[in-house]
């Protein structure tokens, strides 16, 4: 992820409007930074990360925002459907991997952890990854099908799923839902 | 006179801000989630004297909707619980300890722990970070292997197994000192 750090004056800012009357002592000012990150399938939309340093390990609180608005990131996908529904999804071949490990990261399943892998091999490792893979929107699988079937994106590829390894249809419609279809368990119980 | 300078004051523009946008945090079922992790804390001994340190001292807990499960002490008298909103995905065992961690936490806090300012250096940071952990850890296994015999689960156990504290589970277990323990933490955060 491509960070930038804002300034005091607009991490300030950015605090007060996420704010809430009921949850104020969430944030503080003085103990807390504020960076944003540019991601490639929303036009005005940011990640923006909060990131409390008086607490050890230090905590983090997510947000899409605009610099105006912001949606907090709470694990479930109604943030990003309200913004693909009212400020629009920039899906194509590009775009869509990167929405999906976005997704993935941000959405919690009841399935579980779910991750976009490089490769099948690559799986023999995911007990060593951190928070930086698991978040990182620039993975290219070494081997994936990008298919326009009507009017949504189909996707095969690798995928940690259900504790397991899988190669996985993964359809994401235009309004950025997503759906996932094992094709074949490659892999089980790696965990 | 004075009443009316209080309800000026109220709207002064220099006191923090509060956005009328601010999404709202508060976690659905944060009540019953609380009443539920409070009752299985209180069923194994070392939460039992938690529950009550926390209801002497008066500690507020409240719940907050969250990507992972978590906790979040924001400014050293508060536990803040981090939960998805939606209950399946949530593990009451894990949430309890949890809530437990919180308290020790406090606990420390008001026997004098202190933690160095944010802006204190990289290496003093860490210091203080490791020694914290050493701590939380070993009281996060004594929690667990607790809610294990008593509620006869194996979910925080596999937990532990993933973050990858096996051999100091099994140290516990088999009766090692605090001491001891401690290495053998220190031994697995440095390989």
């Amino acid at each position: 992820m491509n960070w930038h750090r804002l300034d005091r004056e607009k991490t300030i800012d950015m605090i007060n409007s996420v704010k809430s009357a009921a949850q104020a002592l969430l944030f503080s000012p003085i103990t807390s930074e504020a960076k944003c990150a540019r991601l490639p399938f929303y036009e005005k939309h940011l990640l923006y990360r909060i990131t409390n340093y008086s607490s050890l390990p230090t905590f983090n609180m997510d947000f899409l925002g605009d610099g105006e608005r912001f949606f907090y990131l709470d694990g479930s996908d109604q943030p990003l459907m309200e913004i693909n529904r009212n400020f629009g999804l920039i899906l194509n071949a590009q775009t869509v991997i990167p929405y999906l490990c976005f997704y993935f990261f941000h959405v919690r399943s009841e399935d579980g952890e779910i991750i976009i892998l490089k490769n099948p091999e690559e799986s023999a490792t995911i007990d060593l990854f951190d928070d930086e893979r698991r978040e990182n929107l620039t993975i290219i699988p070494d081997q994936t099908k990008i298919e326009i079937i009507e009017n949504s994106l189909r996707v095969t590829t690798s995928l940690y799923y259900l504790g397991g390894l899988c190669e996985a249809a993964i359809t994401v419609t235009r309004d950025g839902s997503v759906k996932i279809e094992p094709l074949r368990m490659l892999m089980r119980d790696m965990n | 006179m004075e009443d009316n300078n209080k309800l000026l004051n109220a709207f002064d523009v220099t006191a923090p801000a509060i956005s009328v946008h601010a999404p709202n945090y508060t976690h659905p079922l944060e009540e019953a989630m609380i009443a539920e992790c409070t009752r299985l804390l209180a069923g194994i001994p070392d939460g039992k004297r938690l529950v009550d340190y926390a209801q002497t001292h008066k500690i507020p807990v409240k719940a907050v909707k969250g990507r992972i499960p978590n906790y979040y002490i924001p400014d050293d008298k508060t536990v803040i619980l981090v939960c998805p909103a939606n209950p399946k995905m949530v593990d009451r065992y894990e949430m309890a300890c949890n809530l437990g961690l919180g308290i020790r936490e406090i606990e420390l806090y008001n026997q004098g722990l202190e933690m160095p300012p944010s802006n204190a250096p990289e290496h003093v940071r860490y210091g203080a970070a490791l020694d914290k952990s050493l701590d939380m850890v070993v009281f996060m296994i004594r929690l667990s292997t607790q809610i294990e015999d008593v509620y006869k689960t194996k979910t925080l156990v596999d937990l532990i197994g993933k973050m990858g504290h096996d051999e100091l589970y099994k140290g516990y277990r088999l009766g090692k000192s605090e001491l001891e323990l401690r290495e053998i933490l220190k031994k697995s955060l440095m390989t």
